[in-house]
């Protein structure tokens, strides 16, 4: 009961200090922002050492856990890149992280104990790979919405953003190839097969092809405008691997009721 | 001449654009596959043959995506022999370049392991039990025990399973294994996964009250008791779920003929069903025995007709509960108590072969190098750009 509790507090605070963060970005207050968003991950931090405390289990294996991790993760990515983003797209990254949070106000919180598949050492280096990867190409794709009128207008300064953007998609690209690279592996453990015609695992392969061709695209000089209208599909794909996959798929992924 | 004919199949822009039909394919193959889930099972592993036999419009995006695959490999192909090149003449930037040459030649790796495995491998889903299966290349597998592991909430962690196996040289190999942990074989090309494991109830130990003599019953085992045989017909279950099990009572002279007869019409026991679970099976992740057949021949819903007398045969029926009313039944003017039920094990297991594992291992070799290299060129980046900073 205790643990349920510490469990709903913290998560609800951290959500409010994530609304008082947006709002303090909002009206200027940087340093503000930035320590609340701080606050933030302290609280989640919390959140996560009481679900793994009760599941006695690594605590990413049910669908508030993922949400809350992947706005954890923005956080984390805004903060990291604070000085190379503008003001807008910190806060943007604050709203997604928030609108990712906000799941525990859908869903019923059933903390259970994993299924028995999940009793590996590859599912804990699985998943907060697989997350980090969408987070950075999150931020990239971000980066690319607000590159639009520079794009548009083909101004130099979109040279800069583009910089970031690749750089983000290379850490976010690592990130995924050890996410696929684990992932295969528990696959092979636990059902025989690194790669099965599942939609979850179709959604890697084009991820991981869609992101790794991305790329090469700043040495094709013929392709290079395609850049920014590119990185805003991937917000698309990366959407439907993780929100479609798991929810309206027939995948054996998809998350339980 | 041969460097210029490899740098236009290997033209970067080309390869760009076949990629990114490569990643259409797969959108296109991941709606399909979601929109007829009858013609692509949810536990489907990569079996590219199953979409020539026959060759169904529906597959059109497999087809689309094995030709688009295929132009983009020998783009890729081109590609890196072009790279090659380059890195051999270039002195600066080796360790980016080498990251990506390596990225490379794993993805053309990798394409190649799951063509061969898409047409070469197998997979077979079975049950396999105390009593024990053959498997091809294996020899005769049974499972020698079964434990399951349980939460505090009684839902399920584990299941510690010892298989047995026995080649056809005669060889014994006992094998443990437990969900994500197979038993592997031939290094690695041969699997044997299992998916679920339990026990499974296969007839009753009856006490005889007059000596306490205890006598062990299952199904298409007549067992002698004083002027006639007893035949166990099943283990049901009532729709309230109250297990009980089902005999027939021959007396001598009609049960040398009934028997066999007996033995094909009505031995039943509960099987287990391809997806792990067992018929009727009510609460398969608790503790209790694992599924009983729903109400037998010659019983009522409420169990109140105990005892039916067909002519010479006389079919009885026994609650499986003891102390319980009705758990005992009378022979011969005998009294039978039930003691316990006899439970075997059983899992249901994927064996897998797939020749394609040691060019997957090399795949996976090459992919974990060329991401370290890529981490190690961002790490000596971003010093160099924290000096320059500074």
């Amino acid at each position: 009961m205790t643990s349920h509790l510490i469990v709903t507090l913290s998560i609800y605070i951290g959500i409010w200090l994530l609304g008082i963060s947006i709002v303090a970005s909002i009206t200027a207050h940087f340093r503000a922002a930035t320590v609340t968003l701080f606050l933030y991950l302290l609280s989640c931090l919390v959140f996560y050492a009481t679900r793994a405390y009760m599941k006695e289990f690594f605590p990413f294996t049910d669908k508030i856990e993922s949400f809350v991790v992947l706005s954890v993760l923005l956080v984390v990515c805004a903060l990291i890149y604070r000085s190379k983003i503008s003001n807008k797209e910190f806060i943007t990254l604050q709203v997604l992280s928030l609108a990712a949070a906000s799941v525990v106000f859908i869903f019923v919180d059933v903390i259970r104990y994993p299924p028995m598949f999940l009793h590996t050492i590859w599912y804990p280096l699985h998943i907060p790979v697989s997350f980090a990867a969408y987070a950075f190409w999150l931020v990239a794709g971000v980066s690319a919405v607000y590159a639009i009128p520079a794009w548009y207008r083909n101004d130099p300064a979109l040279a800069e953003r583009s910089v970031f953007m690749t750089d983000l998609n290379r850490i976010g690209f690592i990130f995924f190839t050890l996410a696929m690279l684990f992932g295969g592996i528990w696959g092979y453990f636990a059902w025989g097969a690194y790669f099965m015609w599942d939609p979850k695992l179709h959604w890697a392969v084009i991820l991981w092809l869609f992101y790794g061709n991305l790329l090469h695209i700043d040495r094709l000089p013929k392709l290079r405008g395609w850049k920014v209208p590119l990185y805003i599909a991937g917000i698309a794909l990366i959407l439907v691997a993780f929100i479609g996959t798991s929810f309206f798929s027939q995948s054996i992924h998809r998350f339980g009721p | 001449m041969i460097y210029n004919l490899i740098r236009m199949i290997g033209d970067r822009h080309a390869g760009f654009i076949l990629c990114l039909i490569v990643v259409l394919n797969l959108i296109a193959g991941s709606l399909v596959m979601n929109g007829y889930p009858e013609l692509y099972p949810s536990f489907f592993h990569l079996d590219l043959n199953y979409f020539f036999q026959p060759v169904r419009g529906v597959h059109f995006w497999l087809y689309a995506l094995l030709l688009t695959f295929t132009l983009f490999g020998i783009n890729l192909l081109a590609c890196i022999i072009d790279s090659i090149i380059r890195l051999l003449n270039n002195k600066t930037g080796r360790l980016k370049a080498s990251a990506a040459l390596l990225f490379h030649v794993a993805l053309v790796t990798t394409m190649a392991a799951h063509l061969y495995e898409g047409f070469y491998a197998s997979t077979q889903r079975i049950q396999i039990t105390a009593q024990g299966v053959e498997l091809p290349e294996l020899g005769r597998v049974q499972v020698e025990s079964l434990k399951n592991i349980y939460y505090p909430d009684n839902s399920l962690k584990d299941t510690e399973v010892t298989l047995l196996f026995e080649q056809a040289d005669g060889q014994r190999i006992s094998k443990e294994i437990a969900f994500n942990q197979p038993a592997i074989f031939d290094g690695g090309r041969r699997q044997v996964v299992m998916l679920s494991g339990q026990m499974m109830p296969s007839g009753v130990v009856v006490t005889r009250s007059v000596d306490n003599r205890e006598f062990r019953l299952e199904p298409n085992k007549p067992q002698p008791l004083g002027s006639g045989n007893l035949l166990l017909q099943g283990l049901f279950e009532t729709e309230t779920g109250l297990p009980y099990a089902q005999f027939q009572w021959q007396p001598d002279g009609h049960g040398k003929d009934a028997a066999p007869d007996n033995e094909n019409r009505h031995a039943r026991l509960p099987h287990p069903n391809p997806d792990g679970t067992t018929s009727h099976s009510t609460k398969p992740a608790s503790r209790q025995v694992a599924g009983y057949l729903p109400g037998g021949e010659g019983a009522n819903e409420s169990l109140r007709e105990f005892h039916v007398n067909d002519g010479n045969q006389q079919q009885h029926m026994m609650v499986l509960n003891t102390g319980t009313l009705h758990s005992q039944i009378k022979i011969d003017g005998v009294l039978y108590q039930f003691k316990n039920i006899i439970e075997t094990p059983f899992i249901v297991a994927i064996v897998r072969y797939n020749p394609a594992i040691p060019l997957m291992l090399v795949s996976l070799l090459l992919a974990s190098v060329a991401t370290l290299l890529l981490i190690n060129w961002l790490r000596t980046r971003s010093k160099e750009q924290f000096q320059k900073s500074c």
